[in-house]
């Protein structure tokens, strides 16, 4: 009895030391099991999905800028709906067939082609030379300060934007009710909708919201020069120091960042984060051809200005100007030192003192700094960002 | 008693009232249960009903001695939270229980203090509910070491145990749709598991011959608390019976 008596919390003992020390082992899921063996079929989709939330670098976020909420959900079955081809008239066209990602989102052609064969009217947009279409595109959330889509700004949100291109006969030619039926016909789709949505009912509104989700969740920001700038927090507008020389960068590149504040700068944006003008006219032509934002509002001033793009990824992005008409940077370069031509409504900053055309006078060396400091703006991240990727097998 | 009583109801509704916005803890203490026990052959079983910032629940407990200066005892522990009547099954909500088995050693010293060791062993679970059928179900299992003094007199008893487990998370089924912050805290959990965990715990009862209620308050004491989401302390009120009492001699 007694040697029992001892036995007994001896045996509690025994008891702690047996139980096993295996490290947790948490099975984290996303998908139904079933529901991913079926979209598994035809996607390569992490079964734990990306995170497409925008985290501003801090030299942009120090100019008031903030970044838009990203609904993860709806951004991965905006991937998928992105780069497929059945959402188009004669199935041969996505939105990525324009946005080609290896490019920073846009196309080499001149203009893009869309269903059978058909030329577009302009060059694609490089999705990818806006630094995150989260932190200021859209009128819907930044209201007439909200920077607008399309080279003539006409349409106020991604979801108003992307819907035009798939019902545009030169892009993907399809009717709302195409659209629903083509994403109905593919059983993986249930399941993303029920994801993103909360129920599996497909609509072209859904559709479009997913697809604007994703487009906006697309963000650059992780160039050469945004590495800079962020060292050289103090970089930006209102602290007037954008001169201070980057010490990760080139003479020749810091020499090219001088030129480009000095003369590109006032529209295209000191800080490659918010165009400092909506549109402009930058002396292409004489005379009007393609009426730009003067079409849309039919304002006379607005004739022949267009959208003023961000230079970011404009290495990759090439042909160049609305209407593809430059191959090379040293072509758009040459435009602004000699060729600007006195259109009528030729924007201030490209004016000489008398009103004429203005004449830069660049040396050669100053040319090559500036396509130099243009090509820091490149971002390999981006175009290799599998998150961003075809998700089709 | 009727204070006491009084206590709890306030605490209660203070708890009940004071909260909206939902918490999802991953663990929550148990009563650390001091057996007053004296000699062979004592027992006891209690009935308690607990409580803690946002959930509710009931536990218990029963001791017994089989041999003089031995014992062995029981614990079954259950909480959940969140408002499960007024609305549908989306809404956030959670549940955990856990069940355990102790054995020890006691010393009573003089007529009315007990010093005694228990080390035990037990498993539980812990699931939280967060909108449109996401959840996180985390099982664990726990051993522990207990020591307890207890004093009692006629009328009033009064108990103060201290108790350090070792928190070994098992497995864990989590929908990542659980979002931020808990999708940080279970990653932290499961980065952290098994987690050393001290808790103390103060029993105050009152009673005659075989009836009692008992008072108990609970704290965990962990560091980074707020990195796991652990409930700090619970409260508890429990009644229980000196079983001894109808078969003993007196
Ligand atoms: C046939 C080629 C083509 C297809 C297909 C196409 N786009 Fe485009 N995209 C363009 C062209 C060209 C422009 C510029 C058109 C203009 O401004 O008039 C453009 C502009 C845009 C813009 C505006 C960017 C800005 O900064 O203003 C976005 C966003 C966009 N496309 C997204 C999409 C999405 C999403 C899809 C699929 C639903 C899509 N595109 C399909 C060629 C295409
Ligand atoms: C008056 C404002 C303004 C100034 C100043 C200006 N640009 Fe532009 N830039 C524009 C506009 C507007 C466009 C689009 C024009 C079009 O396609 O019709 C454009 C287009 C471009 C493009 C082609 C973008 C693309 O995606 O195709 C490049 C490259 C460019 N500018 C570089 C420069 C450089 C370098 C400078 C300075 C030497 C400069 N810009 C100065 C307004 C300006």
């Amino acid at each position: 009895m007694e040697k029992l008596r001892i036995a007994l919390p001896l045996f509690g003992l025994l008891l702690l030391a047996a139980a096993c020390n295996k490290k947790a082992d948490f099975n984290y899921y996303y998908y139904e099991p079933a529901d991913y063996a079926l979209i598994s079929q035809h996607l390569n989709l992490p079964e734990i999905p990306d995170d497409y939330r925008a985290q501003l670098p801090t030299h942009i976020a120090n100019l008031g800028l903030a970044a838009r909420p990203v609904e993860q959900d709806k951004a991965i079955l905006g991937r998928v709906l992105f780069y497929d081809k059945s959402l188009s008239k004669d199935g041969t066209i996505s939105c990525a067939s324009c946005h080609k990602q290896e490019l920073a989102f846009s196309d080499n052609a001149k203009v893009s082609t869309g269903v059978f064969n058909r030329a577009g009217d302009r060059n694609s947009i490089a999705l990818g030379s806006v630094l995150n279409f989260s932190a200021y595109y859209g009128t819907d959330l930044f209201g007439p300060s909200g920077v607008p889509f399309f080279w003539d700004n006409r349409a106020g949100t991604a979801t108003e934007q992307n819907l035009a291109s798939m019902t545009n006969p030169k892009e993907m030619d399809m009717s709302h009710s195409d659209i629903v039926s083509a994403v109905q016909s593919k059983a993986y789709y249930a399941p993303l909708f029920k994801m993103a949505f909360g129920s599996e009912q497909i609509n072209s509104e859904r559709v479009s919201d997913a697809i604007a989700e994703f487009v906006n969740a697309i963000g650059s920001y992780k160039s050469k020069f945004d590495k800079e700038a962020e060292k050289a927090i103090g970089y930006n507008v209102y602290s007037n120091n954008e001169y201070k020389s980057f010490s990760g960068f080139t003479a020749q590149e810091n020499a090219g960042k001088n030129l480009f504040l000095a003369n590109c700068a006032s529209c295209h944006s000191p800080t490659q984060s918010r165009p400092a003008k909506m549109k402009a006219n930058n002396g292409l032509d004489i005379a009007t051809t393609d009426a730009g934002v003067g079409g849309i509002t039919g304002v006379s001033a607005d004739q022949g200005t267009f959208k003023v793009p961000l230079l970011r990824n404009i290495e990759i992005t090439a042909p160049y100007m609305h209407d593809g008409r430059f191959a090379t940077l040293e072509e758009v370069v040459e435009h602004y030192n000699s060729g600007i031509q006195a259109h009528p409504n030729l924007s201030e900053e490209l004016r000489a003192p008398g009103g004429g055309p203005l004449r830069l006078n660049l040396s050669e060396n100053d040319k090559k700094a500036l396509v130099a400091f243009l090509k820091t703006l490149t971002d390999t991240e981006l175009i290799a960002d599998t998150r961003f990727s075809n998700p089709f097998k | 008693m009727p204070m006491t009583r009084l206590y709890v109801s306030v605490l209660l509704i203070a708890v009940l009232l004071g909260n909206n916005a939902c918490t999802h803890y991953y663990y929550a203490p148990n009563t650390l249960q001091t057996p007053f026990l004296q000699e062979q052959h004592d027992a006891r079983a209690s009935l308690g009903m607990i409580s803690g910032d946002e959930f509710n629940g009931y536990e218990v407990h029963a001791a017994y001695s089989p041999l003089k200066h031995a014992a062995v005892m029981v614990n079954h522990f259950q909480v959940s939270s969140g408002s499960g009547s007024n609305v549908s099954s989306s809404e956030d909500s959670g549940a955990g229980h856990l069940t355990e088995v102790a054995l020890g050693g006691y010393y009573p010293v003089g007529k009315y203090t007990t010093f005694s060791l228990f080390a035990g062993w037990g498993a539980g679970s812990v699931s939280n509910n967060f909108d449109f059928d996401v959840k996180a179900d985390l099982s664990f299992q726990r051993r522990f070491l207990q020591p307890t003094v207890a004093i009692r007199g006629k009328w009033a008893r009064f108990g103060a145990a201290l108790r350090f487990n070792q928190l070994r998370y098992v497995k864990g089924e989590v929908d990542v749709e659980v979002g931020e912050p808990d999708l940080t805290i279970i990653r932290n959990i499961e980065r952290a598991s098994p987690l050393f965990v001290p808790e103390a715990g103060l029993s105050c009862g009152f009673g005659y011959q075989a009836f009692w209620a008992d008072f108990n308050l609970n704290f965990c004491n962990i560091r980074d608390r707020d990195d796991y989401h652990f409930a700090y302390s619970t409260v508890g009120l429990s009644f229980s019976c000196q079983l001894d009492y109808f078969w003993r001699e007196r």
